[in-house]
């Protein structure tokens, strides 16, 4: 297993006093607690600091810790040397006095720890009784299980029609010794047609289990749209920018335009200019429910010029400095 | 590690449920109706229906109280700071969905 410097991941000197370090910790949880960093790895971090921390603030842990000495590099190869820990004792304060600040996205979660961590501290933490393991134990004791948060991703055209995605999930497993270990679980899961980015399909009762007589969790995804090739979606909004010839933009014309529901013909207006936004009302993301309506698709006309290459292309251009007395640059008072 | 293969699921989308009772929010959040009372008397979420008995709730609700839940316990935020940053993380993201159009 790696071997983790909890020194590092919490950016403090080995040195540090215990306000040093829990200082750091303030920082680094506000930093990427899942709820306020919009990272990826976020949620990794948070744990990473929860775990260095849970071994920092104890004065005993940290003392055992600091006796495998400073050679240890982060990510070594490491198996905690025999009797590693005699003469220290863990009685198990840190677990299961204040140890607040991990109960959210870790509760009834031990694998959250590392195997690392598990090696060291994981005795003390099952004799300490610590919440997870204790609880199952326990007789009378019920408590719904933790909810589980995971992210999907889904495409534009998914949230159209609906769709049906797979997505593969890391839940802790609890085997007859009491042993946790990750297991994999792969769970198909309808995409209602009209979700919008952001959104949050709730699976009840496919978070993880409960204790003793308690129900299990409930299972939240959080959508998130591939980023399309030609349109921006911004609730159940769809945006396209539209390219138009000079003279299409100048004379009208009848254009045809991609929709995320398929290829349309569209008006363009005479003197129509360059930005300008027109509203297909009810042609973005459906409606999802009876309580809402459909989106609108937005056309921004871009107007596109046309290269001039040959003899005959560049004496139309000349042709229109002759024509037009322009100056597009009048507003800026040259 | 294990694999497991299961049937397709469907489930609600949790931001068009209108109206979830005091207890359907206190049993998805896993909180006591004390603690949605309380938010409510923050301006964090909005019931509707005038008599507490029949307050209503949106299922947008239920991330605001899971988040407040979170921030308190992770670090240490009290209820007015949690209704604060809940806040200003909905501007967050409304700038960045603006971002995102331009």
């Amino acid at each position: 297993m790696e071997f983790k410097d909890y020194y590092q991941i919490m950016g403090v000197e080995r040195s540090a006093t215990q306000d040093e370090i829990k200082r750091a910790y303030r920082k680094l949880a506000r930093k990427y607690h899942p709820d306020v960093s919009k990272e990826a790895d976020a949620e990794k971090r948070f744990k990473e600091v929860g775990e260095a921390y849970e071994v920092l603030k104890d004065p005993e842990k940290r003392a055992a810790y600091d006796q495998l000495g400073a050679n240890w590099k982060a990510g070594q190869d490491f198996n905690a040397p025999p009797d590693w820990d005699a003469g220290f004792e863990f009685s198990g304060g840190g677990f299961t006095g204040g140890g607040t600040q991990y109960s959210s996205f870790n509760e009834a979660d031990a694998s959250a720890y590392s195997d690392f961590f598990e090696s060291l501290f994981g005795q003390g933490f099952r004799q300490a009784g610590g919440r997870a393991q204790g609880a199952r134990q326990g007789g009378g004791f019920h408590s719904k299980g933790s909810d589980h948060h995971a992210k999907i991703l889904i495409d534009l055209e998914d949230a159209m029609n609906g769709a049906t995605r797979s997505i593969s999930l890391r839940v802790p497993d609890v085997d007859a010794s009491g042993h946790v270990t990750t297991k994999e679980r792969v769970l198909k899961v309808n995409i209602p047609k009209g979700i919008k980015q952001g959104q949050h399909i709730r699976l009840a009762g496919q978070g993880n289990p409960g204790m003793g007589q308690g129900a299990a969790g409930d299972l939240y995804l959080e959508i998130e749209f591939n980023p399309h090739s030609i349109y921006r979606v911004e609730g159940r909004d769809v945006y396209l920018d539209l390219p138009v010839a000079p003279w299409e933009a100048a004379l009208g014309a009848s254009v045809k335009a991609p929709t995320p529901g398929g290829v349309v013909d569209l008006k363009i207006k005479p003197g129509s200019v360059n930005g300008a936004k027109m509203r297909l009302k009810g042609r973005g993301i459906p409606a999802s429910s009876a309580n809402n309506s459909p989106g609108d698709l937005y056309v921004i006309l871009q107007v596109a010029l046309p290269p001039a290459n040959t003899a005959e292309e560049k004496a139309a251009y000349e042709k229109m400095r002759q024509t037009f007395n322009f100056n597009p640059r009048a507003k800026l008072g040259v | 590690m294990g694999k497991q293969v299961t049937d397709i699921f469907s489930g609600n989308i949790v931001e068009d449920e209108t109206r979830l009772t005091m207890r359907q929010l206190c049993d998805a959040c896993a909180v006591r109706a004390e603690y949605i009372i309380a938010l409510v008397d923050e301006g964090c979420i909005e019931p509707s229906g005038v008599e507490k008995s029949h307050w209503c709730f949106s299922g947008v609700s239920i991330h605001r109280v899971q988040k407040a839940k979170r921030l308190q316990q992770d670090l240490g935020l009290n209820l007015a700071g949690a209704a604060l940053a809940i806040e200003l993380f909905d501007e967050i993201e409304r700038l960045r969905a603006r971002l995102e159009r331009m």
